[in-house]
């Protein structure tokens, strides 16, 4: 992996200021992605994973939403200080972002080409009928039979996983550097989610792009991405690459989360479900926010809040009590090899 | 486990009519399910997967009656469920529940969770007095999980776990021998999925349930269930026991369905067998075995005739026309 | 949102506020009409007592503050016990009609089918009669009298209700906590009542609200007519309706008679804005598209 990186997100802090309080949806977070790599982000609903993205984009509503600090280094240029008229330049050319409802993210009185077109016209010094070609060339990239006529059909016509193809079609067009998938495949069947992945994966070697795949599936992480980053409650609290993060998990939530999935290729007669549920953003606790579902928390955890730290090469985690969980891994490891 | 049959599916079918014209005359059907047969043993699990648009819903709505058969038998406890008129469809209602994916749209938003829970009591005269029904709800509530203090609140003061708990507290309070539980955790985060996964499988130890599991999410479908129920279009294609559906899946659909789960481990590499193309329309289902187009085996015969659902063997059932050529 | 919240909204919202002090002012005349304007025959009270039989109406003066109208009809006094007359006229016609509109609308949506259609055609067929011709009609062939105008008014004024219902109860049918109150074995009453009503009525609650002040302007209508209530009644409209012949008043003094027509006037439309304001913020407070 090439050291240059390609977008560096440091200390980002977007909230947003409502009638109720002040949410700080994204709270202090810093990662990187790497020109080619795919960076997992995963978290639950409300963790502040599509924030994150959004404020990379910077599609944050405002208000109520704000960049309140925080620097997105990409390509010298700091995004948080650019104008708007700087990101339109941004978006969709250098930096594309594809959502979960492909429905709802294509305008629906308008054919498939002409959406694919649009982006190209904006972005690229081609007249209309070689900017149609273009679109023709992207469809059968992603793979829709019959690009030809597709590309005059309205997204009503398409299924869901066809329209997921003509949005990647649509982000592809004008080839980015990034790609931001926020939940790409959530609104689809498990044998098209198949589909989808495997055509991002090939199109991402084919592009030369980096991919920011943002979901709640741990499988879906587990497949694609190189290095991963588990929100809870708008923070990191854990950053590393695939494979460490899945065979030495050192956060407490990211423990308990693989324990509470069923996992199709082992059975458990018990899931270990985590306690309670996920904190009102309105409401977070004091200290370590996961405190109040740990079971390794302490009176420390619930006043002071741990700052993410590199605690092995390359694998940061925001916890006061690595040690206790490793405690706990090795008691369960103990019981598995008495039965 | 006792081998005793709670409930008999036999070519069950539900068409919906697709109406257009000036006159609404009904020009073609929607074959939501199309003769499928199965039975649930009592005290067990049978999971009812596939993909959406296979009709799994309709399936466990139309068990209940909630949707009305177009063709079929539903045998419940000795009763053919399809022949009961109004007020004993209503009485038997008691021993069959359901609790719903969204645990926002299935509860009234402007009745209390005291309410909500202390309907089915009021509907069946379950408690003598005021006192009584408290007493229940209570005590229900506390069964799922959920403090007394939530009595007087409404749906929208809770998170959709809680929710979740909430409509499994209703569909309890009836004391049930069958639950359909219509994706019960696919609306919910992954950390409270385990939760009520728990909740389901505690309270069928408890209170002897039988569940019909219907879900999209086969980790969720293999954990909990006893055996399982593949549907295609409209149409079963395998049914079998759990580990044996999960070892030795005979029907070509099933074995690319496990292969397409992303599994949770990245040193994992499955073999997977990527599907061509999308699920057709029911309106229009492809001719002969319903899955042909898109099956990586398909024969000659596949496109012509429809292959027979039996048994392959300790009731391993499934529809394939390779199976029967072996 | 709950009954308890709606009306602490209500109270809150300075529009509907508003609103809710002109009909209360006027609740108070309406109470108090006796008090305020004595009548001079007791047994008969809604009858406009007649200071002469000169055809040209007369200013205001000590004694009939608001002046008199043609035929010297005091209008102050007809102001005051049509208080009466608009409240009694508005809360029956949209109260019989909204209830009408309810049961055909939730019945009609709720079993659909050959049900929906019959009940929707008749609803069809009520809607394509010009409403004011329709009532004029019909009060024609019942005779001229207040309780026949009202009749006239909820035969023609059902309508929007029930398509309205229809179209809320059409949607709230579908939703999952319908049909788990189906799964428990409700009994169709008891979902009607508990499930559905409780959901929809909102919508023709405000509905209703709006539809109060409209109702007493088409009363008014007829009487301006002279379909409406009998000569001397102590009504807006017909209030409105004497002055018909002096709204120019002479040459050279085009205002002579304003009070005829300002008196009256004012009066229908603070009444008709009052529950339009509340009707208003009734909405905004229940959209829920617009709470944010």
């Amino acid at each position: 992996m090439s050291k240059e990186k390609l977008i560096d997100v440091k200390n980002l802090a977007t909230y947003f200021h409502t009638e109720e309080g002040t949410v700080k949806a994204v709270d202090g977070v810093s990662f990187e992605i790497y020109p080619g790599e795919t960076l997992g982000v995963v978290g639950e609903s409300g963790c502040g994973k599509s924030v994150t993205s959004l404020s990379i984009m910077r599609l944050i509503e405002s208000p109520p939403g704000k960049i309140e600090t925080g620097e997105i280094i990409f390509d010298n240029k700091d995004l948080t200080k650019s104008t708007q008229k700087e990101m339109r330049k941004i978006r969709g050319n250098d930096i594309s972002m594809i959502f979960q409802e492909p429905m709802t993210s294509l305008n629906p009185v308008y054919t498939v080409g002409d959406q694919i077109m649009e982006a190209i016209l904006i972005h690229k010094d081609v007249n209309k009928k070689q900017a149609r070609q273009e679109s023709i060339d992207m469809l059968t990239k992603v793979g829709i039979p019959l690009p030809e006529q597709r590309v005059d059909e309205y997204p009503h016509q398409l299924s869901g996983g066809m329209r997921q193809r003509v949005m990647i079609a649509m982000a592809l067009s004008c080839d980015p550097q990034l790609l931001i998938a926020d939940e790409p495949t959530t609104a689809l069947d498990v044998t098209i989610q198949a589909q989808i992945l495997e055509l991002m994966n090939g199109l991402k070697d084919q592009f030369g792009m980096a991919i920011m795949m943002i979901t709640h599936d741990l499988g879906v992480i587990a497949e694609v991405s190189d290095r991963v980053a588990v929100m809870y409650a708008g923070k990191i609290v854990e950053y590393t690459d695939v494979e460490t993060l899945y065979a030495n998990p050192k956060h407490p939530y990211t423990w308990g989360l693989m324990h509470s999935i069923p996992h199709i290729e082992k059975d458990v007669d018990r899931l270990q479900a985590i306690p309670g549920s996920v904190p009102n953003p309105l409401d977070f606790p004091q200290g370590c926010k996961y405190n109040t579902r740990c079971p390794f928390a302490t009176d420390k955890c619930r006043e002071v809040e741990p700052e993410i730290e590199e605690i092995e090469e390359s694998h940061q985690v925001a916890c006061w009590h690595v040690d206790k969980l490793e405690e706990a891994k090795a008691k369960e490891k103990k019981e598995k090899e008495k039965e | 486990m006792t081998e005793e049959r709670l409930l008999e599916i036999k070519n069950l079918k539900k068409y919906f009519p697709v109406k257009a014209g000036v006159f609404r005359r009904t020009v073609a059907h929607v074959k939501a399910v199309d003769d499928i047969s199965f039975h649930i043993n009592k005290g067990e699990t049978l999971g009812l997967v596939g993909e959406s648009g296979c009709g799994k819903s309709t399936a466990g709505r139309t068990i209940l009656r909630l949707l009305e058969a177009t063709e079929g038998e539903i045998t419940f406890e000795g009763h053919n469920l399809l022949e009961l008129d109004k007020r004993e469809l209503r009485e038997m209602r008691k021993e069959m529940q359901i609790i719903f994916q969204d645990p926002y749209a299935s509860l009234n938003p402007r009745m209390t969770v005291a309410d909500i829970v202390g309907e089915p009591i009021d509907i069946h005269g379950l408690a003598a007095n005021k006192k009584e029904r408290n007493e229940r709800v209570t005590e229900i509530l506390d069964t799922v999980g959920l403090g007394t203090e939530y009595m007087k609140r409404y749906p929208h003061e809770f998170s959709g776990g809680q929710r979740q708990r909430i409509g499994v507290a209703r569909a309890l309070a009836v004391d049930p021998s069958l639950i359909i539980a219509d994706e019960p955790v696919s609306a919910l985060d992954v950390s409270i999925q385990a939760q009520v996964i728990n909740l389901l499988q505690d309270l069928q130890k408890d209170f002897s349930l039988t569940y019909l599991f219907i879900a999209h999410d086969l980790s969720v479908v293999k954990h909990i269930s006893d055996r399982v129920a593949v549907m295609y279009l409209g149409k079963l294609v395998e049914v079998a026991d759990k580990q044996k559906l999960f070892d030795d899946p005979k029907h070509p659909y099933t074995q690319s369905l496990l292969s397409a789960i992303p599994v949770a481990d990245p040193t994992y590499k499955s073999d997977r067998i990527i599907l061509e193309g999308d699920v057709p329309s029911p309106v229009n289902p492809p001719s002969g075995c319903r899955f042909h187009p898109r099956c990586p085996y398909a024969m000659e015969i596949c496109s012509e005739v429809e292959p027979e659902y039996k048994d392959y063997g300790e009731g391993h059932y499934a529809a394939c026309h390779l199976l029967e050529q072996e | 949102m709950e009954w308890q919240e709606v009306l602490i909204n209500l109270l809150r919202n300075k529009i509907s506020l508003l609103g809710i002090f002109i009909i209360l002012f006027f609740v108070i005349i309406a109470v108090f009409a006796p008090w305020i304007a004595p009548p001079a025959s007791p047994r008969d009270p809604y009858m406009i007592p007649r200071a002469g039989w000169s055809p040209q109406p007369k200013p205001p003066n000590e004694e009939h503050i608001f002046g008199t109208s043609e035929n010297q009809y005091d209008i102050f006094y007809g102001i005051i016990w049509g208080t009466r007359t608009a409240f009694r006229v508005g809360l029956i016609v949209v109260g019989i009609s909204t209830f009408i509109g309810i049961t055909i609308g939730t019945i009609s949506a709720f079993y659909g089918g050959m049900v929906d259609e019959v009940m929707m055609r008749v609803t069809d067929i009520f809607l394509s009669m010009p409403f004011l011709v329709a009532a004029i009609v019909l009060t024609t062939i019942l005779g001229k009298g207040l309780d026949n105008v009202m009749i006239a008014l909820v035969t023609f004024g059902w309508m929007s209700t029930a398509r309205l219902m229809r179209s809320q109860v059409l949607e709230i049918k579908t939703e999952e906590f319908v049909e788990a109150a189906e799964a428990l074995g409700a009994s169709d009453m008891r979902i009607i009542m508990r499930h559905v009503l409780l959901n929809t009525i909102f919508p023709v609650v405000i509905n209703a609200s709006m539809r109060m002040g409209s109702i007493v302007i088409t009363a008014s209508s007829l009487s301006f007519l002279g379909v409406g209530a009998p000569t001397g009644y102590a009504d807006w409209g017909q209030m409105i309706s004497f002055s018909r012949n002096w709204i120019l008043g002479t040459q050279g003094n085009a205002l002579q008679f304003w009070y005829t027509v300002v008196f009256p006037g004012v009066a229908i439309t603070l009444f008709c804005l009052s529950w339009n304001l509340v009707g208003d913020a009734f909405r905004d407070i229940l959209d829920p598209k617009l709470q944010n």
